[in-house]
């Protein structure tokens, strides 16, 4: 049974390869159908992101006078702005910016905080003892505040909103790093590795991290939901990605009270691309929680 | 009990000083500094000369060594001075005590909103598990935790302009000149950042709920012959609420940052607005503080839930020990 399959592997040409894939995606959709359409919608946002140039009816940018405010129908799908700029394009140029900014950031994010809170738990508490007490402090303020509290320090701009959320997820990444780290670390794998002389470089790398991957793929996809509305807040308020460059949270901005009276759709539609992004995010992440890491089920 | 809050407060101070080293630094990473950008103004049309910029250095005591700035910083605000707002010249101080009570009324109303509708939600969807009632339930709720605050801010308010004739209000009335139309003025932010903490109280209510209704003592109370009502609220729903309760506490920070962003939505003069306003007019002195506040409000929370829990579990006791 085992040496018949092993042989059928060595053998599998590319068509039939694909096969194998599309059974266990088959598979995966039918045990988690939640998290196939979680999956779904961000396959959707990466392609638009990726092929946006390719994608998009007109220049996102491109201001056009003589059809400023044309409601949704057949000239343009989704509308267009008070400067005539097609909400349609500008929505898919807006994926660009929310996927680079969440996963940039949470990039950032993971790396610091899987330094902070895995060298800190490891080497115990001369180490990890500051290193706690400053994300404690870091975690005492409201996300959003602490993050607007650094855009307003650093000016807004695309690559300053990827630092200022990478800077207030890191504290929350460590925290969940640093717990997996000390369950691992009591485990007598680590204690022989240990005694057989292993450098502490070594045994962080080869016996440590592997153990830690999985809180850390779950947490980096729920942050990555979250990253993305806290850019949108950003964008939405002023201090984030600057216009004209589109963004989801930008793009609901303006007067509410105008738009409601000449163009409810303008604020609609980001609005629901974003909504739709971050539950994309929660389904997956929820469905790799229960497939990775139980203990994390409760919230 | 006694012992245990001041134990507790007493530990805030720490807290307190590594939150606010915290933002002092941030608010240091200023690229060239305040007092060039106070000068320079918001599009930095303004022109900065070099006496202007060592009076203003001087003013807002920015010639002198961090370190000291830092202390001459937290020693003030130990004392309730928390600097002259930069723009208005009002003292910081002054504008917290104006704003915060309304910040807080809108954050304690939203919390009851929320709770008053997530809890029997959260238990209906648990006793109808899997029923079609409990799919819509669950869907709405799923929408909730993605729905960022400052869409459905936009769309109530949208919503009320267009289908209600409503007219955003000029002025802000207090609860205490006018309570009726401070009502009419923080109900709909409070209805609008409701919904996110209803999914999110609901979820928890649910599982929970789930949870507990599989246990011995909950059978016991069904074998009884109790009526539903009385294994639901007192058996079931009393023990269910544990997490809730955590969980309303977590999410007072969260909804403390949506406070922010509804504020300046519904021009409601409260903190998150004298914040987003600071950053706007770069008024450093405003921005510290405000943050420093927030903080100190969080800190302020956890432990009335960690009260809260000791009183809603008996076996909980702060007093011994």
């Amino acid at each position: 049974m085992q040496s018949e399959q092993m042989s059928l592997l060595s053998k599998s040409s590319p068509p039939v390869l694909l096969m194998r894939w599309a059974r266990v995606i088959v598979r995966f959709a039918r045990a988690k159908p939640l998290a196939a359409v979680g999956a779904l919608i961000i396959v959707a946002a990466l392609v638009a992101a990726i092929f946006a140039p390719i994608i998009v009816l007109s220049d996102p940018l491109k201001v056009d006078t003589s059809r400023i405010l044309v409601p949704p129908g057949r000239d343009a799908p989704l509308g267009t702005d008070f400067l005539g700029r097609d909400v349609l394009s500008r929505i898919i140029y807006g994926a660009r910016i929310s996927l680079y900014v969440a996963v940039s950031s949470i990039a950032i994010s993971l790396t610091a905080g899987a330094l902070l809170g895995g060298v800190g738990a490891y080497f115990g508490s001369r180490i990890d003892m500051p290193i706690q007490r400053v994300m404690d402090a870091m975690m005492a303020f409201p996300s959003l505040v602490l993050a607007l509290a650094l855009m307003a320090s650093l000016g807004p701009n695309l690559n300053n909103v990827v630092a200022a959320i990478a800077i207030v997820y890191t504290p929350r990444t460590a925290r969940i790093i640093r717990s997996a780290v000390l369950a691992v670390k009591a485990n007598q794998y680590t204690e022989a590795a240990r005694a057989v002389g292993c450098s502490h470089v070594r045994i962080l790398w080869r016996h440590i991290a592997p153990n830690c991957v999985a809180p850390a793929i779950v947490i980096a996809t729920v942050n990555l939901g979250v990253a993305i509305s806290i850019e949108g807040s950003l964008s939405f308020i002023g201090v984030g990605v600057p216009p004209p460059t589109p963004s989801w949270g930008n793009m609901v901005a303006g007067a509410a009270i105008e738009m409601a009276q000449k163009a409810p759709y303008l604020p609609l539609f980001p609005g629901i691309a974003l909504t739709l992004t971050v539950l994309g995010f929660n389904l997956l992440g929820d469905a790799l929680r229960d497939m990775l890491d139980p203990r994390l089920r409760t919230r | 009990m006694f012992a245990y809050v001041i134990r507790r407060l007493v530990l805030f101070v720490p807290v307190l000083l590594g939150v606010s080293l915290i933002i002092f630094l941030v608010m240091r990473i200023v690229p060239g500094d305040a007092a060039y950008a106070t000068l320079a103004g918001r599009g930095g049309e303004g022109i900065v000369t070099k006496e202007a910029l060592a009076t203003m250095r001087q003013r807002l005591g920015l010639n002198k060594p961090y370190p000291q700035q830092y202390l001459d910083w937290v020693w003030g605000m130990a004392r309730l001075d928390f600097g002259t707002s930069l723009t208005t010249r009002v003292p910081v101080w002054q504008e917290v005590t104006q704003r915060l009570p309304i910040t807080i009324e809108l954050a304690v109303l939203t919390a009851l909103i929320a709770t008053a509708v997530a809890v029997p939600v959260g238990t209906f969807s648990a006793l109808h598990q899997d029923t079609p009632l409990d799919y819509i339930l669950r869907i709405v709720t799923i929408i909730g935790l993605a729905a960022p605050t400052f869409w459905i801010g936009t769309l109530t308010i949208m919503a009320l302009v267009r289908y209600f004739d409503w007219i955003p209000p000029l002025g802000f009335s207090s609860v205490l000149d006018d309570p009726w139309t401070n009502f009419q003025q923080i109900i709909w932010p409070a209805v609008g950042l409701g919904y996110h903490h209803v999914a999110v109280i609901a979820r928890m209510t649910r599982s929970s709920m789930l949870e507990v209704l599989r246990q011995e003592y909950v059978r016991t109370a069904w074998a009884k012959g109790l009526r539903q009502r009385m294994v639901i609220n007192r058996h079931a729903l009393r023990n269910a609420m544990m997490p809730v309760v955590t969980l309303i506490g977590v999410q007072f920070a969260v909804l403390l940052g949506g406070t922010v962003i509804m504020e300046s939505i519904f021009s409601i003069p409260g903190m998150g607005r004298a914040l987003i306003e600071g950053i706007q007019l770069r008024d450093y002195t405003v921005v510290q503080g405000c943050v420093v506040i927030f903080a100190l409000l969080i800190l302020i929370v956890n432990l009335l839930v960690d009260l809260l829990y000791a009183w809603l579990d008996p076996r909980i006791g702060y007093g011994t020990s």
